[in-house]
């Protein structure tokens, strides 16, 4: 039975399907943790500036993300 | 669709809509129609007590399976997530530890929107009630529809009420 489960689990690894809806939870939890990771920096006193550049991103872009959120 | 709908169910399907808003999720899911049958429900309580399963438990259940992951994340994103060798309860966990968890703070959209599967499951409603010769749309139809269509976190949520020492 061990063969069979880890046959079965092998042949999920290699579905597009599993790639895909991980890819889509990474995305998920991405936006969370963002959103998270933000509004605890802003509760720290880091200006948007900051923020941004850890990000790789511009100031406009962060703080027109994330103003609603802190 | 919802004309066929009745009263309870109609204020069931607003209910769900509130559940994702004060959950602010970002969309509706099946988890929160489940709710939603639950608490307001009495035809959905119905079908629950003739298998045996009480709304109480059931309700329990689905509030433990709805916390475990961020919003809109279940079982199925975890084992996808295995693939890559992300092990989510351990993501959750650290962010637990070093930020109190993820919760959002607004809503992510001022009104969510159905997702697909919440889509799918009120339409297999319609087909329930249709194959059971009824006219109106029940939350009893909802429930026998989430049964058999419903998400992952509802599929677990039924199936751990349904048998509560195989957890």
């Amino acid at each position: 039975m061990t063969t069979a489960t880890d046959l079965a689990a092998a042949a999920a690894d290699a579905d597009p399907g599993t790639g895909l809806r991980a890819v889509r939870a990474l995305r998920r939890l991405l936006d969370q943790v963002e959103e998270s990771q933000v509004r605890r920096a802003r509760e720290l006193g880091w200006r948007w500036q900051a923020i941004a550049d850890v990000l790789g991103v511009s100031r406009q872009a962060v703080h027109k993300k994330h103003r609603r959120h802190s | 669709m919802f004309e066929r709908f009745t009263s309870e169910a109609r204020v069931a399907v607003a209910s769900a809509q509130r559940i994702a808003r004060d959950a602010h999720a970002n969309e509706i899911r099946p988890e929160h129609l489940l709710a939603a049958v639950l608490d307001e429900g009495s035809a959905a309580r119905s079908v629950l007590h003739a298998v045996k399963a009480s709304a109480e438990d059931v309700s329990a259940e689905l509030s433990r399976q709805r916390g475990r992951y961020p919003d809109g994340l279940d079982r199925d994103d975890a084992e996808a997530l295995a693939s890559l060798g992300v092990d989510l309860d351990e993501v959750v966990r650290r962010l637990e530890q070093s930020m109190g968890g993820l919760g959002r703070r607004r809503p992510a959209r001022s009104s969510p929107r159905f997702s697909a599967a919440a889509k799918a499951a009120l339409e297999r409603a319609l087909q329930e009630a249709l194959e059971l010769r009824h006219h109106r749309i029940g939350t009893e139809h909802v429930m026998l529809a989430l049964a058999t269509r419903g998400d992952r976190i509802v599929a677990d949520t039924l199936s751990a009420a349904e048998s509560p020492t195989a957890t």
